[in-house]
């Protein structure tokens, strides 16, 4: 899920660089910057840096908080290795973040192509389309439920009418992921608003470029469009895709990880290891290899971006 | 611009502080002992031990009670974070896949110097909780898992009430044929008629949890066990409980009485489904009681039917005293006072059944539980809430002894579980692969 933050950052990104600013005059007003600076200074520096650099330490001991902790080397490791569920946590979570990821950008960018257009009541539509992201993922993730529900839900009574038989969405073995993926597309509005910002920034001009030339409207979106939105694109899909690894809500209120450890993802089984069976140990080592999994994809991402991102500026 | 001085802003701060802590310090002298108490439940839950802790606190000057309400989701979080910080409750709920461990290193204090060597005399033994030597303690309160129904549905189809006596309790064929009359598609059709469509059924015979309150009630009644005795060994691919979880599945595939279990918080439970005339039978916990007083519909309750012998099971969880308390004497006053049918209402309201043998047997005792709030408990209770605990409850159910329990549960049972209720697999071989993947976790027994 996109975070108010990576909006501010993808807002900040695509406009050319500010010329450098003098640097505050006054020492007060530098007092005032450290001031403001701080707190996510220090909230960085506490409440994360610490954290995951403990969270490392602890991956190495046997630590279940109610004993004393014994450093057991990488016990905690070997043990993943051979750890079914460990292996059908990562499948869930790569199963669902390679739908999910293409399903949701492409619907994001599809309803920012729409809403780019000049239509009456194009801000009434904006505020329809990104309403369901104002709702916590807690709140949409019940109100699915709801829908999903085989005997009683939404979806199947839609079913019915159309003479469908009865689907059991997220109570079935198959049905999980694909139901969740579905879901995931509700959640677009971040999405759809930085594409939105990327569609504004393509200058009017190369359109009508292409028009001159004779193109129509696939050939604007191909040769235009497309390659004047990949900075945004790279940044959808990065953001998206971690959002997507570190998936929990949705196992957590909706399926508690089945049927059959069916959407039994990563940072939900992490999450009952640590908590339900308090073996803290165990679950800072799952922990640190999500983590690692997570750095090596958006790593491979942004380094394999220059073949494909292009830059109106040159290439950075 | 005015300069910052960033030390003359703390300054107020760090004298009120200084004065905060002079002020706490020189209370503490004439202060009552704090206990602190954490505790889970629903609004109306919080209400009542809020009421019965203002109770205590004025009853008993020389302590103070401090509740701390965690709600349900979040609350072993909550708890394991204060156990790691050093600073666990005084007194507090705690579920069992923590007491069990925690108790074994030594970390929830030892009751037998309060509850005695033999608390069983005393309480029911399935809200008695012992961890090797150690006596963990008791249940915050117990309830059993019975068979809910709405008497509307039950006349319109002609069909005779649930028996509220075990003694009396339906056959399986019986009930089978009952919740094929019950259960009704959007044409009027019921399961046992020519034409039913069982893909728009309106209203279902049944329903039951999908967690092992569901189905360890059958599975016992037809002579059945979860694992053996001393913890070894699964023991779910046993023709017995493999007959019986069969028979459940059956329910929802080839008899079509009974909705496909869903993982059911957050959505309508029994007393919704009933009302709304969605299901007939709801099979839940005693504790449902107070939820069904509330609706006031035309309700009752009775057993459940049987395969064998009419069983069912005690649900209860347990109450702990962390042996970090300061103050052990004044938190068992208050551990007592909690769970004391005479002190918190919510005993007589319908949420929980008491745990001291007494209330089970003494007339005068079971009318202060049962009769204590008219309105609340149907007539049939003494029968299928009192006589079906006290006489009916044989075995404990695995979380009162079995060691791991929480990994087996979450690694082997629930996903076979799961295929049994989704109808991927049958009883036989769900069983079969779950208890494959138990046997590395088998511990034995507490």
């Amino acid at each position: 899920m996109l975070s108010a933050e990576a909006i501010e950052i993808a807002a900040a990104a695509p406009r050319p660089v500010a010329p450098a600013r003098h640097l505050p005059r006054h020492r007060g007003q530098l007092a005032w910057a450290a001031l403001f600076v701080g707190p996510a200074v220090f909230g960085f520096l506490f409440f994360k840096l610490v954290p995951i650099l403990a969270s490392f330490v602890i991956a190495l001991t046997n630590w279940t908080v109610a004993n004393t902790p014994s450093f057991v080397g990488s016990a905690n490791f070997e043990r993943l290795l051979a750890d079914r569920l460990f292996w059908k946590s990562l499948g869930v979570t790569a199963y669902y973040a390679a739908f999910s990821v293409p399903a949701s950008m492409a619907f994001a960018l599809l309803l920012a192509m729409l809403l780019n257009q000049k239509l009456p009541g194009q801000r009434l539509f904006r505020t329809i389309f990104y309403l369901p992201s104002v709702m916590p993922v807690i709140v949409t993730s019940v109100l699915w439920l709801w829908m999903f529900n085989p005997d009683l839900g939404l979806l199947n009574a839609l079913l019915a009418d159309i003479g469908l038989p009865k689907a059991h969405w997220i109570y079935s073995e198959g049905g999980a992921i694909p139901s969740l993926v579905f879901m995931s597309i509700w959640h677009v509005g971040p999405m759809m608003i930085i594409f939105l910002a990327g569609l504004q920034g393509v200058p009017r001009t190369l359109y009508e470029a292409v028009e001159i030339d004779g193109g129509g409207a696939l050939a604007r979106f191909r040769h235009v469009t497309l390659p004047m939105l990949t900075p945004t694109i790279l940044f959808n899909l990065v953001i998206s895709t971690i959002g997507a690894l570190q998936t929990f809500t949705q196992s957590y209120v909706m399926t508690d990880g089945g049927p059959n450890n069916a959407s039994l993802f990563m940072v939900f089984y992490i999450y009952r290891t640590a908590f339900k069976d308090t073996n803290m140990g165990y679950a800072s080592a799952l922990a640190w290899v999500l983590f690692v999994i997570i750095a090596a994809i958006s790593f491979l991402l942004l380094k394999t971006s220059n073949r494909w991102v292009y830059y109106e500026g040159g290439n950075r | 611009m005015r300069r910052f001085d960033p030390l003359a802003a703390l300054r107020p701060l760090i004298a009120a502080a200084t004065l905060a802590v002079a002020t706490a310090s020189l209370a503490h002298a004439a202060d009552p002992v704090e206990i602190r108490f954490a505790f889970w439940g629903s609004a109306f839950e919080k209400k009542d031990v809020e009421k019965a802790i203002a109770a205590f606190n004025a009853a008993h000057p020389d302590i103070r009670v401090v509740g701390q309400h965690i709600p349900n989701q979040g609350y072993v979080e909550k708890i394991t974070t204060q156990l790691a910080a050093g600073d666990p409750p005084d007194v507090a709920y705690l579920d069992q896949n923590q007491a069990f461990p925690w108790a074994a290193e030594g970390k929830i204090l030892d009751l037998k110097p309060y509850l005695g060597d033999n608390p069983e005399k005393t309480f029911l033994k399935s809200t008695v909780y012992r961890a090797g030597d150690t006596l963990i303690g008791t249940g915050l309160a117990t309830g059993v898992i019975l068979a809910y129904y709405n008497k509307d549905l039950f006349d319109a189809a002609g069909v005779p009430y649930p028996p509220a006596k075990a003694s009396e309790a339906w056959s399986w064929d019986q009930f089978v044929a009952y919740a094929k009359k019950l259960t009704k598609d959007r044409n009027g059709k019921t399961a046992d008629q020519e034409g039913f469509d069982p893909n728009a059924i309106d209203t279902y015979g049944v329903s039951f949890p999908t967690w092992w309150g569901g189905y360890l009630p059958f599975v016992y009644s037809n002579g059945g066990k979860f694992a053996s005795d001393d913890g070894k060994q699964l023991l779910l691919d046993q023709p017995e409980a493999v007959e019986a979880l069969q028979k459940l599945q059956d329910l929802i595939y080839v008899h079509h009485v009974a909705p496909t279990p869903t993982q059911s918080h957050n959505l309508p439970t029994a007393d919704i489904l009933l009302q709304s005339k969605k299901v007939a039978i709801g099979i839940d916990g005693m504790w449902k009681v107070t939820d069904f007083a509330n609706l006031r519909f035309n309700w009752g309750v009775g057993v459940l039917p049987k395969l064998k012998e009419p069983i069912t099971v005690v649900v209860s969880v347990p109450k702990v005293i962390f042996a970090a308390t300061k103050h052990p004497k004044e938190a068992f006053e208050f551990y007592s006072y909690i769970s004391d049918p005479t002190k918190v209402d919510l005993f007589k309201e319908g949420l929980w059944a008491p745990h001291e043998k007494e209330y089970f047997t003494d007339p005068a005792k079971i009318s202060a539980w049962i009769d204590g709030q008219p309105g609340v408990y149907p007539p049939e209770s003494r029968d299928a809430i009192v006589d079906y605990e006290l006489n009916h409850t044989p075995y404990q159910p695995p979380v009162y002894w079995l060691k791991n329990i929480n990994r087996i549960t979450d690694e082997a049972v629930t996903p076979a579980i799961d295929q049994i209720w989704n109808g991927t697999k049958s009883a036989k071989d769900a069983t079969a692969e779950a208890v494959k993947n138990a046997t590395p976790l088998l511990q034995g027994r507490w």
